[in-house]
């Protein structure tokens, strides 16, 4: 049982501040600081890429079935008051820095507008979601089935990092040690880092997610747990066919 | 009117005849060797570019047999005959590289070239998908019909060039060609190659030269196995017919569906404010969706690799066979001739 307990392997929470505001509800929120972000809007640049390819790496099998751990997984509004205090707590420093005549070494100004923030903070509740995974692996590749979504799919024949290109955005992905990377770019601004983490004890998966909007200066990170269930093995062997569809047979006894 | 006389090799007696120039040509036959898949050997490459290696080696099987086909149907040609590799006796060799098929368009680097070493044809030919074109046979109907009749237009206009006596020349030049490879000392001094690499002959065998007799025994024991083959790919070809019809019109669909969105979306572009949450949701989704596409581009040759494997399997015991008993028969062979031949010298 995992129960409340912390991760039984190191897994480092990316820094977050120590709260202004320690409830909130995002309209409120929004609402206090709404008259200061704007004339902050921030305007980044693509995100560069951190998947590198001169890391060393170690390929972990993280294939099976995968269900959402909600009590270790992250409370979205907890986390999102936590993103939210960032903001404040910068565009706070920010302004004294102005009133002092510094400036923050020439980086994005903070914030964004109620509307972007908000629709950030939406998008990332929405695209975490996930509630069950299902990943095959082998030596060269791993693919993970995310139920309502694309599946993320990355071939690791040799040290170099994958690239998958379409019309609307460029994936990219990797090994960093043991950690399975993920960053897709897409179109808008928008940009999307999966950190694939699986414990030492193999019982447990964690997939923190990085969202960042050009128009929003600080990306938000949403941290999701997942542990191992089993499915029943069936005795149907069932394969894909284009003319008939899935063709079942019953799996010859003792083969299970 | 002055009868020029030529001599030519009849390969189904194995017999030197006398035959005068003047007479209705002789039909030649063809050669097809399965064709080259030209895959890219980065598999990124495989990917970037869409190529499926398990379907490329279906298609490097399926476009020959229904070439043979087409031009078997011409009735313009003598035994149209499909081989893993080429065949050292082949009368005119027919090869393809698969430049691209990706079930909207088919490209070939093609090339004919008969015995003597005369290139008939040397080019790419590409066609785009037509839907419903047949020629009044199921088994003959295909989208890209017109790129083999393309193929079959120009080889019978490229033989049509030639005259009777040289149409002799490659079917005596085929014989000696793969009787060489069997006995080279005996067969190889009626050869000559000309600088132009143009093969030819200096002189022919007697019509009942004894080695000639056996190269031509050996030779129709090898069509039988060639034969088994031929059934094989045609076999293959029926089975996997309708499912390859199916991959490439599901193929099509997907890559219009493709254009189309992508047009789309250049046409209209972005009409949320940039950063809202309907934008964000906008790039995110169309990213979706084209990912979407891959895994249905992904499960669609899996269902075709699936489907035709049992078929695909039948095919790869019977040409391996093919290749151990050809390999070793022919090895046979020569030691025999080769015994032969110092016995009688």
């Amino acid at each position: 049982m995992l129960g409340n307990s912390n991760p039984a392997y190191p897994y480092i929470k990316p820094e977050l501040p120590v709260p202004d505001l320690i409830t909130v509800n995002i309209q409120p929120a929004l609402t206090a600081c709404l008259a200061a972000l704007l004339l902050l809007a921030g305007c980044q640049t693509a995100e560069p890429s951190r998947i590198n390819e001169e890391v060393e790496f170690n390929v972990v099998d993280m294939s099976g079935n995968w269900e959402k751990d909600y009590q270790l997984s992250d409370d979205f509004q907890t986390e999102f008051n936590l993103y939210m205090s960032d903001i404040q707590r910068t565009y706070r420093q920010q302004a004294d820095g102005l009133n002092r005549g510094t400036t923050f070494g020439g980086g994005p100004s903070v914030g964004g507008s109620m509307e972007t923030i908000v629709g950030l903070a939406r998008f990332t509740e929405e695209i975490t979601r996930m509630p069950l995974l299902q990943i095959e692996q082998d030596r060269a590749r791993i693919r993970i089935d995310r139920e309502d979504d694309f599946a993320l799919f990355c071939e690791f024949f040799s040290r170099q990092t994958a690239v998958t290109q379409t019309p609307f955005g460029t994936e990219q992905c990797g090994w960093n040690g043991e950690q399975l990377l993920f960053q897709l770019d897409l179109q808008d601004g928008l940009s999307i880092f999966y950190q694939v983490t699986l414990a030492p004890n193999g019982r447990q998966l964690n997939i923190t997610t990085t969202v960042t909007s050009a128009m929003v200066s600080t990306p938000l990170t949403i941290s999701n747990y997942y542990r191992r269930y089993d499915i029943p093995e069936s005795d149907v062997d069932c394969i894909l066919t284009l003319t008939r569809n899935n063709v079942c047979r019953r799996a010859p006894q003792g083969t299970n | 009117m002055r009868i020029l006389v030529t001599f030519f090799l009849c390969l189904c007696a194995g017999q030197v005849q006398a035959q005068s120039a003047g007479e209705e040509k002789p039909l030649l036959d063809i050669s097809i060797s399965a064709f080259a898949m030209n895959l890219p050997e980065d598999s990124r490459e495989q990917q970037t570019r869409q190529i499926y290696p398990a379907v490329r080696q279906a298609e490097a099987r399926y476009l020959p047999s229904f070439l043979k086909l087409m031009l078997e149907e011409s009735g313009q040609w003598g035994a149209v005959r499909l081989l893993p590799d080429a065949d050292t006796g082949a009368e005119v060799q027919i090869a393809a590289s698969i430049l691209d098929s990706d079930g909207s368009t088919l490209s070939l680097a093609f090339r004919a070239v008969d015995a003597t070493g005369r290139t008939w044809l040397d080019q790419t030919y590409t066609r785009v998908a037509v839907d419903s074109v047949s020629l009044n046979q199921p088994v003959l109907t295909d989208p890209f019909l017109y790129l083999y009749t393309d193929i079959g237009n120009d080889l019978a206009a490229f033989y049509a060039t030639l005259t009777a006596a040289e149409v002799n020349e490659i079917r005596a030049v085929a014989t000696l060609r793969y009787a060489a490879t069997l006995a080279p000392d005996v067969f190889e001094p009626y050869l000559t190659l000309a600088e132009t690499g143009r093969y030819g002959y200096s002189r022919l065998p007697a019509e009942n030269d004894p080695f000639l007799l056996r190269v031509q025994a050996i030779r129709d024991h090898e069509y039988v196995f060639i034969d088994v083959v031929d059934e094989q790919y045609e076999s293959f070809f029926v089975a996997i017919k309708p499912v390859y019809d199916l991959w490439r019109k599901y193929r099509r669909e997907q890559m219009a569906s493709e254009a189309d969105k992508i047009n789309r979306e250049a046409a209209q572009g972005n009409d949320f404010r940039r950063g809202s949450y309907m934008s964000l949701r906008e790039s995110y989704n169309n990213y979706r969706w084209s990912r979407m596409q891959d895994q249905y581009l992904e499960e669609l040759n899996e269902g075709f690799i699936n489907e035709i494997q049992p078929t695909d399997i039948t095919l790869e015991d019977s040409l391996y066979h093919l290749s151990g008993t050809l390999a070793e028969q022919y090895s046979e062979w020569r030691d025999i001739l080769q015994e032969l031949y110092e016995l009688d010298n």
